[in-house]
């Protein structure tokens, strides 16, 4: 067991791609950090370095607190789970398993003992002398868990390792890692592009651009509290909404336009984002997640108005696509934050809600929307950063109220 | 219409494969029935299968032409210089596929380039060589040679399969402590079989069919081989060629090469056109 830590960590490769841009990231000693991101965002040369199977062009890797940059992958004492599993496919399950135990010379009885245990816990243990080519997907994927934890290594790194599985099968993977993990309290790196696992699994999640880690938070943190408009658009399935909207301050006090419809933003929400008032006059983005809206009857005044273009069924619940009444942010918004987010690219506004059954609309109802201020998030429309919040207990009791 | 047109095409195609074949197969016939045939009763009807056919050419060549001892010294030359080529190969082409170091791609193309030369040209200097270390008709001379002649293409023929062998299984084995050494052994050679074999098979096939290195490099009787022993029988003793048992003596030396190729034609060929990457 051991933590581990990045500094000030950067990778350019020749190509002169600059893979990680000065990352700093510290997990802790038996902690599950995720790092999220979508594909080039850096995510696995982060945990490349952390291997040892790539070298940083400056900063360092710790492990335990020592500075392992000029350590070998196999001196580092990690134990990694590949994407394609990395099983030797001449060689049966139990030989891949003790692959690791062969190589660190550990004895023939211990490499057998520790080889069915692992087998037993993984439930692999009938497999164990067939060749990976016989195996189904979510086979191979615990004989490759099995290989990472047959060693009892320090640290746990896993590279994507549900992609290849099937829906079901993943979700079933996801929650059996966790519950490893937590069993065996192994410091863990998961990179994954997938925000539902992240969300799921993480501790503390890493969401990552462009080489740079956007903010590093518990995931309930980086859903509640996003520090900019990218990790708010990646967490969450479906993704926040986004809209342009214009603070504007008169005698009633503060108000949102969107297109042509106000709406008033109550002291407390107020005094949960004390920088808003400075915003008055300004132009910035406006996010709704899908739950913070209701659907109300056409013509009412305190809503926004739209015209349903796509209703879809998602088994319990309902996925309602919106044409609203406003502006939606350009890919020069937000600090380029968002170049393909609004695939349509003709600047219309539109919002997709989640809706029980009653509150079903069909394709062409003209509706109103009716927006819960309590729970909008406000970006910096250049720099696409959150707008400074007040203090959490503030905002949850903002949130609870639905004011 | 158009399964008449396509039936047509299909047929031309077949029509013209079959003539290849019996072009190419034209060769071996004549061998084949000559070196059944007497060597008066050659001339007229050569190519048509004797009605007396005789082994005795076969018997002659085997016992008094020294080809029982030539048979087995094409095998040694073939076998060992072909298991030497192949295994200095598979240690350059894992260096060239694994290991990143300054200059390498010119390394690797002026091996590769080598492949270019005939052997005539180096054969003087390697004579010279050979005879200042005194191994000129000891065995090892024309092995030594035949398979440094042969490692160029067979280091470019594994790496190009090795070059396929997906680097995560690497990745895994260096994660998992393995050193460079078990990497070679454990992973990269046990997966580069069909190409290792494949290699095998056609540097034994040059070996087996060389002349000039074994002419050269052993030059004793006893270390002669079949081509030697071929090249030898050609002219006939008395000056007149002996047709048929020139034919026998074809016979023997190309028949373990053909029975070879029939019985492994599966996995030299996917040695040949497989990458690594399964």
């Amino acid at each position: 067991m051991a933590s581990v830590a990045l500094r000030d960590a950067r990778k350019v490769y020749p190509n002169g791609v600059e893979a990680l841009c000065r990352i700093d990231l510290e997990v802790g000693d038996g902690e599950l950090v995720v790092l999220v991101g979508s594909s080039g965002c850096g995510k696995t040369t982060a945990l490349r370095a952390v291997a040892g199977l790539e070298q940083l062009s400056s900063g360092s890797v710790e492990i335990a607190g020592a500075d392992v940059g000029a350590t070998t992958a196999a001196d580092r004492d990690v134990a990694m789970v590949f994407q394609n599993y990395g099983l030797y496919p001449h060689m049966s399950v139990a030989r891949n398993v003790a692959f690791g135990l062969r190589a660190r010379r550990v004895p023939r009885d211990e490499q057998r003992e520790r080889v069915l245990r692992i087998a037993k816990a993984l439930d692999i243990e009938p497999l164990l002398d067939r060749k990976p080519r016989e195996l189904s997907g979510g086979q191979r994927q615990r004989v490759a868990m099995g290989r990472a934890l047959v060693r009892d290594p320090r640290v746990f790194l896993m590279d994507e390792p549900l992609s290849n599985l099937d829906a079901r099968l993943r979700v079933q993977m996801r929650g059996e890692i966790v519950r490893i993990q937590r069993e065996l309290g192994t410091t863990t790196i998961y990179v994954t592009h997938d925000q539902v696992e992240a969300m799921t699994m993480g501790q503390r999640v890493a969401v990552m651009d462009r080489g740079r880690i956007l903010q590093l938070a518990t995931p309930e943190e980086l859903y509640e509290m996003p520090a900019n408009v990218f990790v708010a658009r990646f967490m969450g399935s479906p993704p926040i909404n986004l809209l342009l909207g214009e603070i504007v301050a008169d005698g009633a006090g503060l108000a949102c336009r969107l297109g042509q419809t106000l709406v008033r933003l109550p002291p407390s929400l107020v005094a949960a984002w004390p920088d808003i008032g400075a915003y008055a006059g300004r132009e910035l983005i406006v996010g709704v997640r899908p739950d913070a809206f209701e659907l109300g009857a056409p013509g009412d005044p305190a809503g926004l108005p739209g015209r349903v273009y796509l209703v879809e069924l998602l088994g319990s619940e309902w996925l309602v696509h919106v044409e609203v009444e406003a502006r939606a942010p350009s890919g020069d918004d937000g600090g380029g934050a968002l170049p393909t987010w609004d695939a349509a690219g003709d600047g219309q506004g539109r919002l997709s809600g989640r809706f029980h059954a009653a509150q079903r609309a069909a394709a062409g109802d003209g509706v109103t929307l009716v927006l819960d201020p309590g729970r909008l998030e406000f970006f910096d429309r250049d720099s696409g950063d959150a707008l400074v919040r007040a203090a959490v207990p503030e905002r949850a009791a903002d949130a609870a109220t639905g004011s | 219409m158009r399964t008449a047109r396509r039936r047509a095409a299909r047929a031309g195609e077949h029509g013209f494969l079959l003539a290849v074949a019996l072009v190419s197969l034209f060769p071996l016939y004549v061998m084949l029935v000559a070196s059944f045939q007497r060597a008066t009763s050659l001339s007229g009807s050569g190519l048509l299968p004797t009605l007396d056919p005789t082994f005795e050419n076969y018997t002659e060549v085997w016992n008094e032409f020294g080809f029982d001892r030539m048979f087995v010294n094409s095998t040694i030359l073939s076998l060992s210089s072909a298991a030497i080529a192949v295994l200095l190969a598979a240690g350059a082409a894992y260096g060239f596929t694994r290991f990143r170091f300054a200059g390498r791609g010119v390394l690797l193309v002026a091996l590769i380039g080598t492949m270019a030369i005939p052997p005539i040209v180096v054969i003087v200097p390697l004579f010279v060589m050979m005879s200042d270390l005194g191994l000129v008709n000891e065995m090892s001379s024309a092995i030594i040679v035949q398979a440094g002649l042969n490692v160029p293409f067979a280091t470019f023929l594994l790496f190009t399969y090795m070059r396929e062998l997906p680097h995560e299984l690497f990745e895994a084995a260096e994660v998992d402590g393995a050193s460079r050494w078990r990497q070679f052994v454990e992973i990269a050679l046990p997966m580069s079989v069909p190409a290792l074999v494949t290699t095998m098979v056609i540097c034994a096939m040059y070996a087996w069919n060389e002349l000039l290195i074994p002419l050269i490099f052993w030059q004793t009787e006893q270390l002669a081989t079949l081509m030697v022993g071929l090249a030898v029988l050609a002219p006939g003793r008395s000056g007149a060629q002996d047709i048929p048992l020139l034919m026998a003596g074809v016979t023997i030396s190309v028949l373990p090469l053909a029975i070879a190729f029939l019985v492994g034609r599966k996995a030299l060929v996917r040695g040949l056109v497989e990458g690594g990457e399964r």
